[in-house]
């Protein structure tokens, strides 16, 4: 079991006026080497939950456990810094953290940080920018030209390089073009199957159906489902409760189950999908 | 960066939160007035009463004004410090390492430590009991006799409104960028002088690019809304000066203007 959380709560703005519950006794536990999709309304904890696993908030009580890291209120890993680089977190919007002048010496920012030699933290910026589609003719620029999408894929490279265990993105894809998106998340999918552990907040069922093995339903700053994402989306009644909609592939085989076909709608490629109903795919 | 509550508007109910915002400006630069006047320890004893007075009508728990003075500590100790040494009125006390301390200096001294923490504190009490809007309007419509003599009044209100507007925005942001950078091995706290440096660095860049953006960003959603500070405009919302504000303003009058006139008399 690489994360585990033990009736975790976190207020905001403690013992003040505007304190606020975020977290609310939330057990969980996150496997080794998966694809963890969290899901959940605006303002359920989401983004709180994932800050915890790098200890950039402390848990008010309860207990964060990260392999051999323990978080508790009282006390955190004297060296925040190995539990940095092992969680590698890349927030909304990562664009914002660009500073640098180059966009190699920002990417090996990260990795100087941590300790790596200059050379190598080099090599390692040229891999990372490479692995989020960029060529190595970008190094040498500056982050301030580039495109709303193309500074996301630096400031993601910026995290890459790090090499963490664990990589944990908070809607990596909003705001891209769907091409990019696609790529981005073929990214992810390719890191995963490197054997890290992968977990991706989300509002995109498709994204959640065909990358995702496991998910978190988040709901009022609780844990209200953990299970497969073929269990989940079978309850299409609960995901409505929460404003959620199922996947495209999903709901339009549950179109073609009410009109006499009989299809398994736990499948999630459209591959898939198209040979089940009998087809072809051309193209 | 959690604990930034100086003088963070307080939403509760209360007879000061309900005082109009003008009195209430008015009536802080009466109190600047006589504060700075010496009276002697009477006098501030009466003003702190003052202040005392509007701390618990203002129902704002007393470890928040401490919270706002505590920042502020250092920089009243240094000052108060700085006087016991400098001053040389009244007789010479004592001496440490040939520093003469006389008995003036600490008489001085500590008036200017009392004046320092009753000025933080009622200020403190008036932001916290007052929106940053109610504010602006209030600094608006005091200022706008000058319009006569064409002063900007209006178009200084919409500036500090804008500032006000977008400190929390920007406290925020810096709690972001600080945590983006946290994540990427950056220790705020500790390290060395250049990592230090460094550190700074890598939160001030993107923090001005993002305050920059979001200046333009508005400066364009005000001018596609056709924004004119000249435009003859009404109000949504609109100040009325109830008996309570004339009450309050006599009795703050009352109190500063008998310290002034107690100082000049002694």
């Amino acid at each position: 079991m690489s994360i585990a959380f033990e009736k975790v709560e976190h207020m905001y703005n403690n013992d003040t006026p505007f304190s606020y519950h975020a977290l609310k006794g939330v057990d969980l536990a996150i496997t080794k080497g998966s694809f963890t999709a969290i899901i959940g309304q605006t303002g359920s904890g989401k983004s709180t939950l994932i800050q915890h696993i790098n200890a950039l908030l402390l848990p008010t009580s309860g207990k964060v456990t990260i392999d051999d890291y323990v978080i508790t209120a009282t006390d955190k890993p004297k060296k925040l810094k190995p539990l940095r680089k092992k969680a590698g977190l890349v927030f909304q919007f990562p664009e914002y953290q660009l500073f640098e002048e180059t966009i190699e010496k920002d990417i090996i920012f990260g990795p100087l940080n941590f300790g790596v030699s200059y050379e190598e933290a080099k090599s390692l910026a040229a891999k990372a920018l490479h692995q989020v589609g960029l060529d190595t003719s970008y190094l040498e620029r500056t982050p301030f030209d580039l495109s709303g999408g193309q500074k996301r894929r630096v400031a993601i490279a910026g995290i890459l390089a790090m090499e963490p265990d664990i990589l944990i993105l908070d809607e990596p894809t909003a705001g891209l073009d769907p091409h990019g998106t696609k790529e981005m998340m073929a990214l992810f999918k390719s890191i995963q199957k490197l054997g890290k552990t992968v977990i991706l907040v989300t509002h995109d069922m498709n994204h959640v159906l065909q990358y995702c093995e496991e998910v978190i339903v988040m709901n009022h700053g609780k844990v209200e489902k953990k299970d497969t994402v073929s269990n989940i989306f079978k309850d299409q009644q609960y995901l409505n409760t929460l404003g959620i909609d199922l996947p495209i592939i999903t709901n339009f085989i549950l179109a073609l189950n009410d009109n006499g076909f009989n299809i398994d709608s736990s499948i999630n490629t459209y591959e898939r999908l198209i040979k089940a109903i009998g087809g072809e795919l051309h193209g | 960066m959690d604990n930034m509550t100086f003088g963070k508007y307080i939403p509760i109910p209360s007879l000061i939160h309900s005082l109009d915002p003008r009195l209430k400006i008015i009536s802080l630069i009466i109190f600047l007035v006589a504060v700075f006047f010496d009276a002697g320890f009477l006098g501030y004893l009466i003003l702190g009463i003052l202040v005392l007075i509007i701390a618990i009508c203002s129902r704002i728990q007393i470890k928040y004004v401490f919270k706002a003075i505590k920042p502020m500590l250092f920089m009243v100790l240094f000052l108060t410090i700085f006087n016991i040494f400098l001053i040389q009125t009244g007789e010479a006390l004592f001496s440490i390492f040939s520093i003469v301390i006389y008995s003036g200096a600490l008489l001085q001294s500590a008036y200017i430590f009392i004046r320092l923490v009753l000025i933080i504190t009622l200020t403190t009490i008036m932001t916290s009991s007052t929106k940053p809007l109610d504010l602006t309007l209030a600094i608006e419509d005091l200022l706008s006799p000058l319009k006569k003599v064409k002063f900007p009044a209006h178009e200084i209100a919409m500036m500090i409104s804008i500032a006000l507007r977008f400190i929390p925005d920007l406290l925020e942001e810096t709690k972001r960028i600080m945590k983006a950078q946290a994540s990427r091995g950056v220790d705020f706290n500790e390290g060395k002088f250049m990592e230090k440096i460094k550190s700074i660095v890598s939160l001030v860049i993107p923090l001005f690019i993002s305050a920059f953006q979001r200046a333009e960003e508005l400066a364009n959603a005000m001018e596609s809304r056709n924004y004119n500070p000249d435009a003859p405009r009404t109000r949504y919302k609109s100040l009325t000066w109830q008996l309570q504000d004339t009450v309050a303003l006599i009795i703050v009058t009352v109190v500063c203007v008998g310290v002034i006139v107690m100082s000049v008399i002694l």
